[in-house]
Formats: C-alpha cells, structure tokens, sequence
C-alpha cells in the first residue's frame, strides 16, 4: 500500500491549468523531493493533497483511504502534516502558546471551554518535551514575532510535529533563510526523515542533491520527470527546462518552463 | 389590478433606481480606486439635499444646482485629504468605521443646522404640472428628474469610459502599483475620484430631495442600499451597478403592491444573497474586500 | 510559569467591591439605572468581544440579538404575568430563544470572514430591525412595548431599583466569570490563534468554522440575555436598539477599552461610554456629534483603545528586557572567547 496516492489530479483556476493530471505513488521510505520553475504548480501540489483546495478533477488517496474531499483539519488528523512557504504560526503567541496549540488537539481538548488552559499538566508537559527537542527553551516566553526569520521557519515546522504526523510536506523550507539559520534548518528536517516520511518542495539543488532518494520535476503543473538524483540529472527534458542544459548545483533562479 | 397603476409604479421605479444609479456609481468607483468603503457617501448625498434646498431660494434654481455639487466636492475632498488618505491599503473594516464616524458625526451637524425637522422642496416653475400619455397622468418633475439623472450618469459613463482619465481609473482599480510605476500620481488619482464622487452624491441629493423630503437620516439610510447596489452590480462596473439599480428600484416601487411593510427589506435581503451567492457581483472582475471565506471550500 | 491563584490580583475582585458599593457612592450614587445599565453593558461587551477581539469577527449586527432578547422577555413576561410575576422565565427564555438564533446564525455565516461577515451581519440584522419596526402587532412596531412592572424572583420584589440593581449584579458578575473562564480555556485559545493565522489553526486539526459557528452562539445567549435585564430595567422595548448604526454603540465600546488586546478592555470601556453617553446627552443635544468624532479618533489613532496602550508599553519594556539580556549574554560569551585567545 502506498503511504500517499494521486490518480490525475488536476486543479483549474478559470483557464488556467495549475495542476495538469499528475498521478503519483509516494511510498513509505526516504525523502521526496519536488522541484520545478516557479509557477510550477508546486504549491498548489501541496495545497490540494492537504485539502485546502478541492479538485478539478482526480482523487487522492492516503493510505488507500479517499481523502479527495476532505477538509485540512480531518487530513492532519490522519498525520498528513504540512509546512508553509511563508512561515506560518501565531505571531502574537509566545513560542510556548504555539507549540501548546497542536498538542491541545492531540489530547482532546479541542471544545474544552472550561478548563484553565495554562494548567493543564499533560498539555504542558507534551509542550515542554516539543520545545526541549527543538532547542527552543530559551526562547520560550517570546512572543513569536520577534524571532528571526529562521527560527520562524523551524517553529512553523515544529508546529506539524505536533501532530504527530507520518509524513510531513515542506514547502521551501530555507527559502529566506541563509547562513547558519540555513544549516540549523537543514539539519533539523535530515532528524526528522530518520522518523518520518518527508516530502520536500525545495529550489536549492545543493539540499536537493543531499538529501534526496528521489526527486519529481513539475513544470507548468505536470510530471517532468521522477526518478534517483542521476536518473533526474540526466533527463534530457529536465535539462532543457533549466537554462543551460545541465542542472548545477546552487541556487537556479529558473525561467518558466521552457519545454521543447 | 388595475394596469394605469402598475406603470405609474414603473415609473416611478425607474426613476427611483435612476438615483439610486447615480449615488451608488459615486460609491463604487471611491471603493474600486481606493479599497475604502466610503460610508460618509450617504452623508454627502444629505448634504447636497439641504444645500440646495437651503441656497435655491437664495439664488435660483439652477444656480444652485450647479453650486450646490461643487460645495459638496469640496467636503468630499477635505474628508479624503484628512481622514480617508490614513486609511488607505488597511483592511477596509477601517475605512468602513472611520467614515462611519464622519457620517454620524456629520448628521449631527446638520441637525444643528437645520434642525430635526424634515423639510419639504417644492416644485419648480419649469417642471410644474403633469404629462398625459397612455391613460396616465405623471407630473412632469418627475421625468425631469429622472431625465437629469440620466444625463448625469451618461456623463459619468463617458467620462469613465471614453476618456483618458477613465482609462487611468479603470486600469487603477485592478492594478494600483501599475499605476503608480507607469508615472500617473495615485493619490491625486484617489482625491479626483473620490471628489467626482462626493459631486454625484451631492448631485442625487439634489434629485432625491423632492421626491423622499429631506431629513437628517437620509444620509444612513441611502448607505446600505448604495453598498447593496454596487456589490450587486459589481465593483468598478458602472453597467453592472445601473442595472442593479434599476433592478432594485422598480422592485422596491413594485413590492409595495405585495408586501408593503417589508419593502424596505427587500435592499437588505438581497445584499444577503449576493454575498452568499455572487460575492463578486453581476459584471465586477475585483474582490477588493478581500477573501470573502477563509478557504476556498 | 503556572502561578498560584491569588484573589488579590484578580481585577474581578476589586470590580466586585467598586460595584457592590457603588449606590453607596455619594452623589454617584443616586443613578442607579445608570449603574445597571452600565453593569449590562459590560456583559453584554464582554460577550461581544468574544466575536471580536477574541476571534476577530466584526459583527454589525448583535443590536438585533440584544433587541430581540428584550422583546422576547417582554412578550413572555406579558403572557404568562399570572400572577407570580416571576421574570426568571422570560430572561431565560430570552437568553435561550436568542442563542438558539445565535447558533442559525452562526452556522449559516460560520464561513464568512471579515468585511463579508460584517456586511452580512448589518444586513441579517436590519432585515430584523424592519421585521421589529413593522411587525405592530407583535411588537407593538414604533411604539415598542411599554409599562412593564418588575416582578419578583424567588420571592423578592425587584421593583425597587436597588434590589433589580443588585440583581443584575449577581447575573453580570456570574456571567463575566463563566466568559472570562472560556478565554483563558483551551477552547478560548483556539479562538485567539484564529484571529491571528485561521489556516495555521486548519492545519493543527481545528475545524475553524465550528468555532466560529459556537463563538456567535455563545455570544448571542449572553447579548439575548443583556437584551432581556436592560427591557426590564426600563420597562420599555423599542426597536431603534436594533439598528445596525446602532449597534456600532458595543463595537466602539469594546474598541474604546481595548478589547482588541485585553480580556477587561470591554469593562473599561463600556462604562466609559455609558458614562459619557449619560452625561453628554443630558448636557448637548448634540452631543451625537462628539460620538461620531469619538469614533473616528479612537479608529484612526487609537485601535487597540486604552488598555491596548498599556500593553503596547509593557511589550516594549518586557522586549527591551528580553534584549538587554540577550546583549549582556553576547558579551559575556565574548569576553570568554577573548580569554581564550588571549591565553
């Protein structure tokens, strides 16, 4: 069985096609990688298999179970997870508050409207073991916003965990993010494909090259290629799709989709 | 039922939207430029109610209908120099509140002026008396009103659609940095359209005011139905909101046939089914006000 | 990071104190309908910004639930007057006839956002204000319903205004505990993050809608509730209350205190207006013209009201802090790092 499946999944804004009958099996082990043009359909990938957007056309399976109409808050709960381009978390919560948000679900109590949420032994413990695993305990009591723009990018990330998720989405992890922060952030999601199925949306064909068992190309919303780093690498279609014919490492600021 | 009667309520519904036309195109071209939603609109539209009827006496009809309109351009710039410049490119709640309190603020103030009592305009000497046609009998004011309407709102369609500077607005509305980066200044840009479309609430004040009397609340209560309409029509679609209008009018002239006492529901429970509905209206290309859901399911 | 209750910190406390002896202020006193209108009014806020300032839906409309609470204890309480004239029923009634239009409501517009939720709520609400206008019959249409008497409750007579005042007391000081135990709840929590990030909150397995759907059927029991304590207050209902510019009086109420950031900024802020409302009107005519400058001040340059100041400065302070730390850490880790070049 696979972990994730797609059967010509395919999503129109009006005449414009995003996502043009893509069909993949993405298995248990090892990391994905999904790279591609900007405008590629990457996101949108994305936004369809974790049910924020609904389907032109095609279905999507998780664990052989039809997700296809499924809203985000039923998909996390069968530990389908997902990271966000532009980080997303809770800007006026401290780093705690944040962390402290999935774990409430997790251990029910979503609907709870009585209890005081700041002495709820078990959440704050779960919230504590998160932070302590993150390296955040510094950090803890600061008010979300003020962090640097890396640290943003880990909490968003860290948020998913909190959902115990069994594979995780990334979308451009280390985009914006440079130096140190880029090595913390790297480092962090290699841990994490030690426990997890990850399937990343990167442009950094360094990380792509390091981190990657296999590697799916979309250019204007369909598969270009999908394959082993070497299979990818020497793809004729993809060569041509990024200037230059052979693809290099380091950051390819490509044009859209130039096909044959 | 008796067919005389039903095309006097026609009429009377055509006329009705025709200055319904003209309030809420002023409107919707201020929320189409700027992203602001203008709720002193409604208080201008008094305002050019009881400076006319205030300085027609004095100095003619006609002169006072031209001046009156060029006073009240002259509020609408002073409260987009002031207050409506602070408020641009923030969540349209703001604006929507801030004009609010202008609006509430400036029915006040005409209170003060002119009193709470509503005050009646009477009928002109050149559009005294009635027409006869087809068994009916209409006074010929009112197709004199209806007919300045008209010409007002083939002005403003010529103005927005033959024009250069409609072209420029036009091409604003969907892509204000464009604008900006192509040279045309956009805050001047913002006070013009925002001052052509104080003088059109001024102008329908003037129309409205012998027909509904004048009142202090005039002002509130023309808001929602100029909103309601533009939404309808769509924003930025001077088309889409003179039909709206017309819709609009003619069913609430016709409804008082049917369901008298709820006639005035009537604007409020269709702007429910157009934000449910059609959020983007009949002919309007702009969400402006944002992502009407939190997603899109 | 969990402290200790301590009843000497809680603001309810001192609220409680202040207004249990306020009708033996001097001179203050003596209004007591001011003093439970105003005790009405931060309920009704405090419910209010729960929508608000909690969850960050402009409502436009919550004039017509609190409307509706007060005709619905009106024509109750005329129905079944008998002869106990007990106003338990027709409060409770109110509060539940009006949540359960809350939960309608609420469920009907659970996906709309921003000025959409706004615009909705103006229009739904002023379809009933017509409905309450023009209904004569029922509602007695501009006339409203008058002369009603105060009844009793378990046997005391409220007709006194010091004894309905300290009725209303017991009912706003509950009420106000029950709201103020649901902000600081888990579920309270998720109401905040939806305010800030609603996707985030999607993504953390919440069905955001749900919440908005149960948030306006919270907030309406409380305003049908309000609705019913202040027709008794008065004795009268009139449908003006329900006029969406009407109910632009609990939104700037709630702005005013800082109900944006701050759980008590509606309190704050509700007594101010009703205050100032009483005072102003009684002293101006048209005092509406201060109102109407009030508003666009408090919008323009002052949107998380009084107390959302106060927070703005402590955040600043605390920050400032939280950097002098981090700096004086920098340095210290410098000066080791010298000491050991040095060495």
């Amino acid at each position: 069985m696979d972990l994730l499946r797609t059967e010509n999944l395919t999503k129109k804004f009006g005449e414009l096609v995003a996502v043009n009958n893509v069909t993949i099996s993405i298995k248990e082990k090892g990391v994905l990688s999904i790279i591609g043009p900007n405008g590629a359909g990457k996101t949108t990938f994305f936004n369809l298999l974790t049910g924020f957007l609904t389907p032109t056309e095609g279905k999507i399976y998780l664990r052989d179970e039809d997700i296809t109409d499924m809203y985000p808050y039923d998909i996390v709960r069968k530990k389908l997870s997902r990271s966000f381009q532009i980080a997303s978390y809770f800007p006026e919560f401290t780093i705690f508050e944040n962390i402290q948000m999935g774990v409430f679900n997790r251990l029910g109590y979503s609907y709870n409207f009585l209890a005081n949420s700041k002495q709820l032994k078990d959440v704050n413990e779960e919230t504590e073991r998160y932070i302590e695993m993150l390296s955040l305990s510094d950090l803890k009591d600061m008010k979300a916003k003020f962090l640097s723009h890396g640290d943003k990018k880990i909490l968003d990330i860290a948020m998913c965990l909190t959902i115990e998720p069994e594979i995780l989405l990334l979308d451009e992890p280390t985009s914006g993010v440079s130096g140190t922060e880029r090595m913390k952030v790297i480092h962090f999601i290699g841990e994490l494909a030690k426990k997890m199925k990850i399937v990343v949306v990167e442009h950094d064909m360094d990380i792509v090259f390091s981190i990657s068992d296999r590697i799916v190309v979309l250019a204007q919303g369909s598969i270009l290629a999908d394959g082993t780093i070497e299979e990818v690498r020497n793809n004729e279609d993809v060569q041509n799709a990024y200037l230059g014919g052979n693809i290099e490492g380091g950051d390819e600021d490509v044009v859209l989709g130039k096909n044959k | 039922m008796n067919i005389n009667i039903i095309l006097v309520l026609l009429f009377n519904g055509v006329l009705l939207g025709l200055i319904y036309a003209v309030v809420s195109i002023g409107f919707s071209l201020v929320l189409g430029i700027g992203q602001v939603i203008n709720f002193a609109h409604g208080l201008l539209f008094a305002f050019g109610a009881y400076i006319f009827w205030y300085i027609s006496p004095i100095i003619g009809y006609w002169p006072a209908f031209i001046i009156t309109p060029l006073i009240v351009g002259g509020m609408g710039y002073l409260i987009e120099k002031l207050v409506i410049t602070r408020v641009y490119g923030q969540d349209p709640l703001f604006g929507l509140l801030v004009t609010l309190g202008i609006s509430l603020a400036g029915t006040e103030i005409i209170r003060m002026i002119w009193g709470k009592l509503t005050k009646v305009v009477s009928t002109p000497g050149f559009a005294a008396g009635q027409v006869h046609f087809a068994n009916i009998i209409y006074p010929k004011y009112r197709i004199a009103l209806a007919l300045i309407s008209l010409i007002i709102i083939l002005f403003v369609w010529w103005l927005m659609i033959r024009s250069n500077f409609g072209t420029i607005v036009k091409a604003g509305m969907t892509d204000s940095e464009m604008i900006s980066a192509l040279g045309h200044n956009l805050p001047v840009l913002r006070n013009r359209v925002f001052i052509i479309g104080s003088i059109l609430a001024g102008m329908a004040g003037i129309v409205a005011a012998p027909l509904w009397g004048i009142k202090s609340e005039m002002g509130t209560d023309i808001l929602m139905l100029a909103f309601t309409i533009a939404l309808i029509g769509g924003l930025g679609s001077i088309k889409g909101t003179v039909i709206a209008a017309l819709v609009i009018g003619i069913i609430t002239s016709l409804g008082v046939l049917i369901i008298p006492r709820l006639v005035e529901a009537v604007p409020f429970i269709l702007l429910i089914a157009v934000l449910f509905y059609k959020p983007k209206g009949l002919y309007g290309e702009l969400t402006i006000l944002g992502e009407v859901t939190a997603r899109e399911k | 990071m969990n402290k200790q209750y301590n009843i000497l910190n809680d603001p309810f406390l001192y609220l409680l104190i202040f207004f249990g002896v306020f009708p033996f202020i001097p001179l203050l006193g003596k209004y007591l309908s001011l003093g439970t209108e105003m005790l009405i009014w931060i309920l009704y806020s405090l419910s209010f910004n729960l929508l608000l300032g909690y969850t960050g839906l402009p409502s436009f409309g919550h004039g017509a639930f609190y409307g509706i609470g007060s005709y619905v204890t009106a024509l109750v309480y005329l129905q079944f007057i008998n002869n106990s004239k007990n106003i338990f029923l027709p409060v409770l009634a109110a509060s539940l006839i009006v949540g359960m239009l809350a939960y309608f409501f609420g469920f009907i517009i659970r996906k709309k956002r921003g000025i959409y939720f706004a615009l909705i709520t103006v229009a739904f609400s002023q379809v009933l204000y017509i409905i309450a206008f023009k209904w004569t019959e029922v509602t007695g249409g501009e006339l409203g319903i008058t002369r009603l008497f105060r009844g009793q409750f378990l046997g005391i007579d409220l007709n006194n205004s010091t004894r309905y005042y300290y009725f209303v007391l017991i009912i706003v000081f509950l009420g106000s505990i029950i709201i103020r135990k649901i902000t600081l709840s888990p579920f309270g929590k998720v109401l905040k993050a939806l305010k800030q990030n609603e996707t985030r909150v999607q993504y953390l397995g919440y069905n955001s809608a749900k919440y908005c759907c149960y948030v306006m059927t919270i907030s309406g029991i409380f305003a049908g509730l309000c609705g019913g304590l202040y027709c008794l207050l008065y004795g009268a209902v009139f449908a003006d209350n329900m006029h969406w510019v009407k109910s632009g009086d609990v939104v700037i109420a709630t702005l005013l205190g800082g109900g944006m950031t701050n759980f008590y900024g509606p309190i704050v802020g509700s007594s101010i207006f009703v205050l100032a409302r009483e005072i102003l009107s009684s002293v101006w005519d048209n005092w509406m013209l201060l109102y109407g400058l009030a508003f666009v001040l408090i919008i323009l340059f002052m949107p998380t009201g009084l107390l959302g100041m106060v927070e703005r400065i402590k955040e600043k302070k605390h920050t400032e802090q939280f950097n002098n730390n981090n700096n004086k850490k920098k340095k210290d880790l410098e000066g080791i790092a010298h000491k050991e070049e040095n060495k």
